[in-house]
């Protein structure tokens, strides 16, 4: 029974994010039915204060509970928890305090002025422990904490300042959770020149001209399961091509303001520099391409239909809800099929078609799945037609049209989709001089017309044998 | 200029050796390598689960498509092993230094402390058996006993420094495909059926051909479930008899009559269920309906009387018979169809020298014809078809071959021949997310050891994994009260070798 | 909104959240029970980085002693009864992210540290987990109810209560038939006994089926499938060309100890250590090949003492995976991470198999001698002689010499070549070539037998003392004659003492100096003593005998036999598995958490045996009966039979199998059939298995045996009952593994010229368990059925369902065959309609009439199939066979009808 009960803290805690929300919108709903009952033309207003208040201020009461019980149970930034914990019981206190002077029917406008500010505070902080601190001002860099390769193409890369344009960005994205203005990790802080230069509990963290004597590139450099290892292995890492550049830049005298072209530049580098200026390599490997916004769930009763026409339907990956359908164990492929895609189409990335009686007509319902990136539509029976229609799937990046009745006028439509990137056109009426001029159309995709052959050679037929010997 | 002076250091080591003229025999016992440095691996592995992670298996519908952990850029793989170890330096691995030392006793610093499989005393080196060239833009280097492959080269990653601690092919091809050199752990392939699933439930999830007359060294183990349940074992299909075993009806039956008995038998069994309500006859029913399926959809797809002349001039095919080349065209079709992992092996290059097929400059080269035109066809069908990207195709064998030449018994062998060498050897991977024409890992000038960016075969299966879209650390299954995975405690990525 | 104004109201609501809030601070008050409590928080959270695996910090909280001792820091973490002082909790509450634990996770959960830190308060003991402790009698749940049969059941019937379930109804008589005559024979009823049973309303009907059929022959061959695994019994070596091993009579000697009820102790007692009893048989000696069925490695160049070492390792896995239930062999590198085992123990328990006399070798030695029965009065008579005219020893001696050949040394043994090398597993010499034999003890060995092969005109072998240029103490002139391939040979030696190394040189003035080929292969050494009793009367004889029976052909068996002292291994401790890293030496020894050795038990195998068989031991009674309820039930008390350790999943009625298992060993002297008849009369046992929706919700995998027990029959299990349904199961036992039919092309062995060779005539329908069974090519169904590979032990089938199972069922040619006898059968005694005959075929299988929906289907099928083979005399012949009656395209359909019948859910499946 005891357990129970301590269990319960546990989960009770767990619902304060989704608690705090009801003080907030209620509280703020108060405040504005008194300022707005001042009014009289809003006077019938007064009569649900009351009500508005007490159910705010039992929320508040109980956001308070729920978030010391979450405060228990998991970790979070001491100093941001102090703060938002104190200003919340205050502001739980203040709702009270103005729940029973509206009782008294006191004059409130004041308090709830307080109380308003308190909430937003509050709310603030609340966000920037979950969120991070810059969470408000930061606009939508939501790249930079994801990791991986990151990099927007950079214009001008040489005339830029080393540090600001190249270094700061990868210190911002990868070190300062832990080493800037919150938590100063080991004393160490990588927000400004001055805390860079000053090093932290073990030392300097660089040594100007001397990666391999600076702590910070060792530690970066550490095998990944060692303890040493930074960013710690939980976190998102440096890509190859950030501990490229921070090495160079301290090799290169760590400067804080020398523009990139006054610095010695390898071989190596310039490579680098070339990444970071085109963003061709990063987007042709790409081809796991899914949204970066999120969506809802499938309905389970969509994807149940289809799966019981032997139609495959799978999640892209654990952890996301965009699907990925294949056909290609269908039995007796009928048009109707395709209408059951309809109830997916938000999930719908990744569909393939290959080697059904797939016609023109149908193409009518494939268009109206915007979100797809990837289309196998591979020995249909698809026709220029068809394929002009194909125009309206803005998103696609992997188009298979081998095998189908498209001509070189007809693809040639395809050319204002311009996230496309690769087009296959094996077994097509194209003619290789077609192809040429198709390339030309498609500047940045890859357009593969197939046809491959593997020449016949002497040695092919040939046997190899052992020398006679007498 | 340093690897001058080690060339010449060793030609000297080399001489002085055979001045000393004796026949000094070297049987040096228990290298620092064998069944016990594995031992401790794949046993602390066994121990060492994360008890959080559930299990993926439903024995209702075990062969369900289930997503990825992350979107993985191959959705299929096709895995070339050559059974019984090529040479790597006659196709792969060009060291010009080598043949300086032809001929000359093996210096004894390269026999100090190593255990042979067949080599006794001190042998001779045998200088590369084979012409190279740097090939593509890449600059890959090959030798002439693949002049096909040598056109797609800039397709492939080559791993130079592959290395493993079995020199005995049985062990060595099933710590290559189960991660543990002694039998009893599942597959690469049944992992990946265990955590993907198949996208076409009409054909088996992970398919194996063999060819070259004699399964792997290993036998069916290499492509068994171990602990894992046994659906996810490896479907042998052959080219001779069903395809894939007792897929054909009787004789006499006809696919109507097969279709009337599976009506009745389900008819019963939906009987059964009302009066029971037990979930199992419902799959029952449900594997009932698909083995009907599957017995035209496997034989469909084994055929390939029906591919185009072209094809088969390009693959070197011949319908009927039992190839090499058969199996690759094959693989690919099952590829096509949604088969998530083909597993090939092909057996007899085991080049003792011990006859002239066994001869590292006969039966060799014999044996590449028979590979050489496929693989690259292969790839060049793939890429046209718009499925290299997401095939991640793999050659490789279980270990490679010594710069010595063997003697076995102490004895000079009748032809060029090359002992079993664990060290260090070649594989090469192409497709799903693969960086072709790069080149990882260096091995030292006579290929007898690792210089840098040692591959072992753990980091093979866990980059795998990963472009599948698994964490090869997280992909565990529970057995004996503890959570196994594919790559025991060790496996990295190997992350230059991708896009 | 007027009652909000109510300052009652308010005051109580505030009283009300705080008095909720005051409850989640509140302390337990209960004691704190390690197991259930401490031990799960301490395996999740702590154990990866402070247990047997890693102690970071010097700290581990896996044994009393490591948690209380100092660690780095220089002091104690954990202070019994100071939870304040205890740098385990203070670490556990820190702020500090630096500081807290566990290190980069997750903290604790409040409820977590309360657990530890009132833990610590009261003493900080560590409990032990069930299944380490001793088996105690159970006190019986008092219920009472129409149900209960017998105390199964009142345990069971608790449970039920607790969980608010009721159990079903006993199944119709056909179904418990056929449910209770599977699970303890493997096959159907006989029609006779079945018939009988059916008819018989007496209330002993049930009893007197169960004592029939555990009475029968098909029990033993049943019960001996399930060993098989255990055992991991194949008739192949293992490893590439997976040679052929003669090992079938372990089988054999299985299927009679069952039957023969053998007690469960001696039965693991002879399988462990029959060698090392007194005076022991070839039965008892056959028992001990349980731990010979490891794999054997002959693949070329392979170091033998690495595949010994897997071997010895794998005994000592087997025997707690198969025997006790837990996963002993995590404890090979390191400490057990969550189970109180140390590294070290593990290396103890190891060396009670390290001095086993087998080594890899291809010929598989040691290997049991079987004379004919001749030979076998002839070895009687020498033995009696022996002990009459030197002494009882001697008598014994010369009976294990020439039961078993043993103790010789194998020529692997050999090194430091000269012109020669190790072949295989034999030690190879070239002409002038020369090997040493290291160690050989000297001291009173007379006579150096030798077993070898020399090509060409022989030769002499020279034996020098100590070095190529030591004293040359024999020269031995080898036989020459090709025939027999492998000639024995035996000489006298000069008298030295101490231990010696030899070195053989070998010469043939005949073969021309620099030739290659090999001049003589050693296979193995003996030194001894002269024959006994010189001058006795009939010494002459008995001489003669003892050469004779040296030579005598005879069929052989691997099994264990102990190293004597001159050539004993010394055991250490693998450092981190690692066989090559050799740490301290260790002893024979048992783990310290559970029972001591007995005292009387000698410090070998057969000790451990004692100890495996004392009623104190915890494990093994437990492992044994968990495993006949899974058998029984489809799922054990503790669903993991392999690991009943803090991490296996714990049991659903830990008391009854505890009362089970106290029964086991005392009221029931350790008998399985005993058990195995409590069980089935239970009342749990005999439910029917429909299940309504509701408890199918609550209970879908039948923890609670609210219902009866529907699984899917075992491979072995499928195949028997469809050969026993169409009349044509052989009743033969025992002998030689069979080949039944298998498609072309499945062995393809390298090296190997093994083919598979149909059986002819009854062997073609044997029981499943007489199925050849190679390693890395097993029999198809019984894989595709969830049969393992048996490499290692197996300890539980996971069972599944696929297309590849209904192919295997529907196409597989033995199904079609047993289709065609099976509807043959049917128009012999089913009358005269179609309908009639469909009827019979169906009561024959289920003992029951069949349900109109079920016959009408079967007609419908039968219906199409004859309108199609009456108008197709070809494929009536193809499907048909050799059926004749009534007419060919009757008959097919009747065929098509019957292999339908073979594969009903409800036939596949135990009802």
């Amino acid at each position: 029974m005891v357990v129970l009960a301590l269990n319960a803290t546990e989960f009770i805690g767990r619902f304060h994010p989704i608690l705090v929300h009801l003080p907030i919108g209620i509280l703020i709903l108060a405040v504005l039915f008194i300022g707005l009952s001042l009014k009289e033309r809003f006077s019938y207003l007064k009569d649900a204060i009351g009500i508005t208040l007490f159910l705010g201020m039992l929320s508040a009461i109980a956001s308070c509970i729920s978030g010391y019980l979450l405060s228990q149970s998991e970790s979070y930034d001491p100093g941001l928890i102090f703060k938002h914990q104190w200003f919340a019981i205050a502001l739980a206190a203040t709702s009270i305090v103005l729940y029973v002077l509206h009782l008294k029917q006191k004059q409130t406008t004041w308090i709830a002025g307080l109380m308003a500010v308190l909430l937003l505070i509050t709310g603030h902080l609340g966000g920037s422990i979950t969120h991070g601190a810059d969470f408000l001002f930061k606009g939508s860099s939501a790249a930079t904490s994801r990791g991986g390769q990151e990099h927007k193409p950079i214009a001008n890369i040489q005339d830029g300042a080393a540090y600001a344009t190249l270094i700061q960005p990868i210190f911002e994205s990868k070190c300062i959770a832990c080493h800037g203005l919150e938590k100063q990790k080991a004393k160490l802080r990588l927000d400004d020149p001055a805390s860079i230069l000053k090093g932290g509990e073990g030392g300097a963290a660089i040594v100007a001209g001397q990666a391999e004597q600076s702590n910070l590139m060792n530690r970066i450099l550490l095998a990944k399961d060692n303890k040493d290892h930074m960013p710690p292995s939980e976190k998102p890492q440096l890509t190859k091509e950030e501990i490229d550049l921070v090495e160079w830049w301290i090799n290169g005298g760590a400067s804080f303001d020398r523009k990139v072209s006054e610095i010695q530049q390898t071989e190596k580098i310039k490579q680098v520099f070339k990444n970071l200026t085109s963003d061709q390599s990063n987007e042709e490997i790409s081809l796991v391409d899914i949204p970066e916004t999120s969506v809802s769930k499938a309905s389970e009763s969509a994807v149940q239909k289809l799966r019981e026409r032997g139609i495959t339907v799978v999640p892209v990956a654990q952890n996301s809800n965009y699907l990925l359908v294949n056909y290609v164990a269908i039995e007796a492929f009928s048009a109707k099929d395709l209408t059951l895609l309809k109830a997916i189409s938000d999930q719908l990335i990744w569909l393939k078609l290959p080697n059904i009686s797939l016609t023109d007509d149908d193409v009518d319902d494939l268009v109206q799945l915007t979100n797809l990136t990837r289309l196998y539509v591979q020995k249909t029976n698809l026709t220029d037609q068809g394929i002009a229609k194909l125009t309206k799937l803005s998103n696609l990046q992997y188009l298979n049209l081998s095998g189908t009745k498209a001509t070189a006028k007809g693809v040639a439509s395809l050319s204002i989709l311009k996230n496309l990137r690769h087009l296959y056109l094996y077994q097509t009426t194209i003619t290789e001089d077609e192809l040429k001029k198709l390339r030309m159309e498609f500047p940045k995709t890859n357009v593969d017309g197939g046809g491959y052959q593997v020449p016949k050679i002497e040695w092919d037929t040939a046997v190899s044998r052992a020398p006679i010997v007498k | 200029m340093r690897d001058d002076n080690q060339t010449r250091r060793l030609i000297k080591e080399a001489e002085q050796a055979r001045l000393q003229q004796y026949t000094r025999r070297h049987f040096l016992k228990d290298g620092a390598m064998g069944f016990g440095a594995l031992a401790l691996g794949s046993l602390l592995g066994n121990c060492w689960g994360n008890s959080g992670s559930k299990k993926l298996f439903d024995a209702a519908n075990p062969l369900a498509a289930r997503p990825p952990m992350f979107p993985g850029k191959a959705k299929s793989v096709i895995y070339l092993h050559m059974a019984g170890a090529p040479s790597q330096l006659e196709l792969f691995s060009y060291k010009p230094e080598l043949a300086k030392l032809d001929g000359l006793d093996c210096p004894p610093s390269l026999l100090e402390g190593k255990k042979f499989a067949f080599i006794r005393g001190v042998p001779k080196m045998l200088g590369p058996q084979a012409v190279f060239k740097q090939r593509g833009e890449s600059g890959l280097w090959l030798s002439d006993n693949l002049p096909h492959l040598a056109t797609v080269a800039d397709d492939i990653a080559m791993l130079n420094a592959v290395t493993t601690e079995q020199f005995n092919h049985a062990p060595a091809q099933l710590l290559m495909h189960t991660g543990s050199a002694r039998l009893g752990r599942p597959s690469i392939g049944s992992w990946v059926t265990y955590g993907m699933g198949t996208e076409n439930n009409n054909l088996p999830g992970f398919v194996v051909l063999t060819s070259g007359g004699n399964n792997p060294d290993a036998g069916k183990s290499v492509w068994g479930s171990g602990f894992l349940p046994s659906v996810y074992q490896g479907v042998q299909c052959r080219s001779e008899g069903d395809p894939v075993l007792f897929i054909k009806d009787p004789k006499g039956m006809d696919r109507d009559l097969r279709r009337a008995s599976i009506d009745a038998i389900n008819k019963v069994n939906q009987e059964q269920y009302s009066e029971y309500n037990d979930p199992e006859t419902l799959s029952r029913i449900a594997q009932y309906e698909m083995a009907y399926k599957m017995q035209i959809s496997v034989p469909d797809v084994m055929n390939i009387n029906d591919e185009p002349q072209y094809i088969h001039d390009m693959y070197g095919t011949q319908p009927g018979k039992t190839s090499f080349a058969n199996n690759v065209l094959l693989a690919r079709k099952l590829v096509e169809k949604g088969v998530r992992f083909v597993q090939l092996y092909d057996w007899g290059w085991d080049t003792h020298g011990d006859s002239a097929g066994n001869a590292v400059d006969i039966g060799l080269i014999n044996k590449c014809r028979k590979v050489d035109r496929p693989i690259t066809a292969l790839l060049l069908d793939l890429k046209q078809r718009g499925l290299l990207d997401e095939t991640l195709v793999i050659w490789g064998t279980e270990f490679g071959r010594t710069p010595m030449q063997e003697n076995r018994e102490g004895k000079k062998m009748p032809f060029k021949g090359r002992d079993h060498h664990a060290a260090a050897f070649n594989m090469w991977m192409a497709g799903g997310g693969i960086k072709g024409g790069t080149s990882y890992g260096v091995t030292d000038e006579i290929g007898y050891n690792i210089v840098s960016g040692k591959t072992e075969a753990y980091d093979i299966q866990a980059t795998i994994l990963n472009q599948l879209g698994f964490d090869h650390e997280k992909l565990t299954y529970e057995s004996q009260g503890r959570n196994f995975r594919l790559t025991d405690l060790s496996g990295k990525v190997i992350k230059d070798i991708l896009t | 909104m007027h009652f909000l104004s109510s300052k009652k109201l308010f005051v109580s609501v505030l009283l009300l959240v705080g008095a909720v809030t005051y409850l989640f601070f509140q302390k337990p008050l209960e004691k704190i029970d390690y197991s259930a409590q401490v031990k799960p928080i301490l395996n999740k959270n702590c154990i990866s980085c402070h247990g047997g695996v890693k102690q970071k910090g010097g700290f581990s909280v896996l044994f009393r002693e490591d948690a209380l001792a100092n660690t780095k820091a220089g002091k104690p973490a954990i202070i019994p009864g100071s939870p304040q002082t205890s740098e385990f909790i203070k670490r556990i509450t820190s702020k500090d992210p630096e500081e807290r634990m566990p290190y980069k996770h997750a903290p604790l959960s409040k409820q977590d540290i309360q657990i530890l830190t009132q833990w610590i308060k009261e003493g900080a003991q560590w409990g032990e987990h069930w299944a380490y402790t001793e088996i105690k009698p159970e006190k019986i749940p008092d219920y009472s109810s129409g149900w209960i049969k017998n105390e199964i059941d009142q345990f069971v019937y608790q449970k039920l209560k607790q969980e608010n379930l009721s159990p079903s109804d006993e199944a119709d008589k056909s179904i418990l038939m056929r449910r209770v005559s599977l699970d303890l024979t493997g096959l159907p009823p006989a029609q006779l006994a079945a018939t009988r049973f059916l008819a018989d309303d007496s209330p002993k009907a049930y009893e007197n089926l169960v004592d029939d059929l555990l009475a029968s022959p098909g029990y033993g061959e049943r019960w001996a499938s399930l060993w098989l695994d255990l055992a991991r019994y194949a008739d192949t070596k293992g490893y590439e060309k997976d040679g052929s091993r003669n090992i079938w009579r372990y089988r054999d000697w299985l299927i009679r100890a069952f039957n023969s009820d053998m007690p469960y102790s001696d039965f693991i007692k002879e399988q462990i250590a029959g060698d090392l009893m007194p005076n022991p048989d070839d039965a008892k000696y056959i028992a001990t090949s349980f731990n010979r069925n490891t794999m054997t490695n002959d693949e070329g160049g392979t170091d033998d003492e690495e595949f010994r070492t897997a071997a010895v390792m794998d005994r000592t896995n087997t025997t707690w995976s198969a025997l006790m239930g837990t996963t002993f062999n995590c404890v090979q590198c390191h400490s057990h991470p969550y189970d109180p085992f140390k590294h070290e123990e593990y290396y103890k328990f190891l060396s009670f198999f390290n001095n086993s006399r087998d080594e890899d070798v291809d010929l598989e030695y040691p290997l049991l001698r079987q004379y004919n029965a001749a030979d076998s009065l002839k070895l009687n008579t020498l033995v009696d002689w022996i002990k009459t005219n030197a002494s009882p020893e001697d008598g014994k001696k010369y009976y294990t010499f020439l039961k078993t050949w043993q103790p010789t040394i194998n020529s692997l043994q050999c090194d430091k070549y000269i012109n020669g090398a190790q072949l295989g597993c034999t030690a190879g010499l070239r002409n002038l070539g020369s090997c040493r034999l290291k160690n050989v003890v000297l001291d009173q060995k007379e006579q150096l037998t030798l077993r070898y092969n020399a090509k060409l005109n022989a030769g002499n072998l020279y034996i020098y003392l100590d070095s190529l240029k030591g004293k040359l103490i024999k020269t031995v002139a080898l036989k020459s004659n090709q025939t027999p391939f492998w000639k024995l040979q035996t000489i006298d030696l000069p008298a030295i003492s101490g231990t010696h190394n030899l070195f053989f040189k070998f010469h043939n003035p005949a073969i021309p100096a620099l030739d290659e080929t090999t001049g003589v292969r050693f296979d193995w050494f003996a030194f001894g003593t002269k024959f006994p009793g010189k001058g006795k009367p009939g010494y002459d004889d008995a001489m003669k005998s003892f050469s004779d029976l040296m030579e005598a052909p005879v069929e052989t068996i691997p099994v264990m036999v102990e190293n004597n002292k001159d050539q004993f291994r010394t055991s250490h401790v693998f450092e981190r598995g690692n066989r090559l890293v050799e740490g301290a030496v260790v002893t024979p020894g048992v783990p310290h958490i559970l029972n001591p050795m007995p005292a009387d038990a000698p410090k070998n195998r057969l000790g451990m045996a004692m100890w495996l068989t004392d009623e104190k031991n915890p494990l093994v009674a437990r492992t044994m009966v968990n495993r006949l309820w899974e058998q029984l039930f489809g799922y054990g008390i503790a669903e993991t039979l392999e690991d009943l350790g803090t991490q296996g999943i714990a049991p659903t009625h830990r008391a009854l199998l505890d009362h089970l298992s106290w029964k086991f060993i005392h009221d029931y002297q350790w008998s399985l059939k005993k058990v195995l008849k409590e069980i089935v009369l239970s009342a749990t046992y005999r439910q029917e298995s429909k299940v309504a929706d509701g408890l199918l919700k609550k209970d879908p995998m039948n923890k609670f045996f609210a219902r009866g027990p529907r699984v899917r029959l075992s491979a072995e299990q499928i195949r028997d009952q469809s050969l026993a349904v169409s009349n044509v199961l052989s009743s033969k036992m025992y002998g030689k593994s069979v080949m039944p039919y298998q498609p072309e092309g499945i062995w393809r062995s390298p090296y190997s010229g093994d083919v598979w060779k149909e059986s002819q005539g009854e062997d073609q329908f044997r029981r499943a368990i007489y199925t050849y069974w190679k390693r890395t090519a097993p029999y198809p169904s019984m894989i595709t059925f969830d049969g393992g590979a048996r490499e290692v032990c197996i300890t539980r089938r996971i069972r599944t369902d696929t297309p590849l199972q209904a192919l295997t069922t529907l196409n597989d040619s033995t199904y079609l065959v047993m289709a065609r006898y099976f509807a043959s059968r049917i128009v012999e005694v089913g009358g005269t309609e179609v309908n009639q005959q469909i009827a019979k075929g169906y009561e024959l299988m289920m003992y029951k009439p069949i349900s109109k929906v079920r016959l009408n289907a079967l007609m419908e099928l039968y219906n199409t199939s004859y309108a199609k083979f009456r108008n197709d005399p070809k494929a009536s012949e193809l499907m048909a066979g050799h059926l004749e009656k009534p007419d060919k395209p009757k008959a097919a359909s009747l065929v098509m009808v019957a292999s339908a019948l073979l594969n009903l859910d409800e036939w596949l499946n135990k009802n």
